[in-house]
């Protein structure tokens, strides 16, 4: 073989893609051509600092902060629909066992907690019912949230106002224990903070603070509806919802707004 | 552990590699980002069906932006047209062109993106050549041509560098 037809096929040699003949035909010549032997040490080389220098590179590389918070951004929605997919998912597929499941966990509280203690059916019990968003300061609150039933329920249009943010308490449900309080967040340029639980509002009657325990929230149109369950409070006394100041896409945040109901 | 936990457990500490994979392939940061968000959004996706553990993910993520990458490389080639070698030579080596910080990444830079693709391809993703002939639909002839050529550039580059850095050095002294 002539040294030209030799170094046109080095890369090929140098990277294994040549029959066993081929090989053995540019070793031979290798063997005896030092102007051809020096030209491939010369790409092994090269070809060793490229494989180190790309990958030192590589291995020492950040992720910008904006694109990283772009993706955690796209990767939350993305969550999000996956959710909403499976949820329909199941529905399609288990419709009837479904439907029993619901009217049996909306009917019977008992038999709802039972329920919830098998690990498929309360599992499906809680996609099908997943909000947006949940904040669980007690994690054993995301299935009493999923399975919360009422005992009473009082519907309300209660407002607070201020900078362009309003307030509106629309519902309070009394089960055993819990009392679940329905608000409605709107504004211009209303953002969730980037610590969700800076979204956790508080809630007090005149005989002191009510423990907060979770918190869902789903986005509708121009609006975020919010459900919190606390501590019931004794019968009769006025409760005050106090939201934390939320940030504005435009900077800066929006005011604290309290709204003070009784059901 | 949400789904959404585990997958960022295992994504976060990979993210600044992924990104500059990426840009490697793709040459720029704007095309980077665009690729890796692409990218994770199909790895989350896929997550449940990644099977090997934990200890898999690394490789399973980079492999999905891999093809994310060539894709966006083989759309990006269709409207180009079709090159003669010749149009391929790249830029004279000028004391301007040289890198100035002795990287080997801003030595491959600054190669043509045909060429750029094949090295990073090759040398950084350990592709075999066939595999890179299929990953951007082109003859494997032209993967080794290109190949070739591009080592030939790089080579020169290196070299000038290093002898103009250690001229620099005796300058220093």
């Amino acid at each position: 073989m002539q040294c030209e037809q030799i170094q046109s096929e080095l890369i090929a040699y140098l990277h294994g893609t040549l029959s066993p003949q081929e090989r053995a035909a540019i070793e031979a010549h290798l063997m005896q051509c030092e102007a051809c032997s020096e030209e491939a040490n010369a790409m092994r080389d090269i070809s060793d600092k490229l494989s180190r220098g790309l990958k030192e590179w590589v291995n020492e590389g950040v992720c910008p902060p904006d694109v990283a918070e772009r993706i955690q951004r796209s990767l939350r929605g993305e969550s999000r629909r996956f959710t909403r997919r499976r949820a329909a998912a199941a529905i399609t597929a288990v419709a009837a066992a479904a439907a029993v499941l619901l009217f049996a966990l909306s009917t019977q509280p008992q038999f709802a907690q039972q329920v919830a203690s098998v690990p498929f059916l309360g599992a499906l019990a809680a996609h099908l019912l997943e909000p947006d968003l949940e904040i669980h300061l007690d994690p054993q609150q995301r299935m009493t949230a999923a399975l919360f039933r009422p005992q009473r329920s009082v519907k309300l249009n209660v407002t607070a106002e201020a900078e362009g943010l309003k307030l509106t308490v629309t519902a309070a449900a009394l089960s055993d224990q819990s009392l679940r309080i329905a608000y409605t967040l709107r504004g211009e340029g209303l953002t969730l903070p980037e610590d969700e639980k800076a979204l956790m509002p508080t809630a007090s009657t005149e005989s002191g603070p009510l423990t907060c325990r979770s918190l869902t929230a789903e986005q509708g149109r121009g609006a975020i509806h919010f459900q919190l369950y606390c501590d019931a409070a004794p019968a009769g006394e006025a409760i005050s919802l106090t939201v934390p100041p939320l940030p504005r896409e435009q900077g800066g945040t929006f005011p604290s707004l309290t709204a003070t109901f009784s059901y | 552990m949400t789904m959404e936990e585990r997958f960022f457990a295992l994504y976060r500490p990979e993210q600044g590699k992924l990104y500059r994979t990426a840009w490697a392939i793709l040459g720029n940061e704007a095309d980077a980002a665009d690729a890796l968000q692409e990218a994770t959004i199909r790895a989350y996706r896929a997550f449940g069906q990644l099977r090997g553990g934990d200890v898999a993910f690394s490789a399973w993520m980079r492999r999905i932006l891999v093809n994310t990458c060539t894709q966006i490389l083989r759309k990006r080639m269709r409207v180009i047209p079709v090159e003669r070698p010749e149009d391929l030579t790249a830029h004279p080596v000028t004391e301007v062109d040289l890198p100035l910080d002795g990287d080997v990444w801003d030595a491959v830079r600054s190669l043509d993106e045909r060429y750029r693709a094949v090295v990073v391809l090759r040398f950084l993703n350990d592709m075999q050549l066939e595999e890179i002939a299929a990953a951007l639909d082109i003859p494997l002839g032209t993967v080794k041509s290109r190949l070739h050529a591009a080592m030939k550039q790089l080579r020169n580059r290196l070299n000038a560098l290093e002898a103009r850095k250690e001229g620099r050095g005796v300058d220093a002294v």
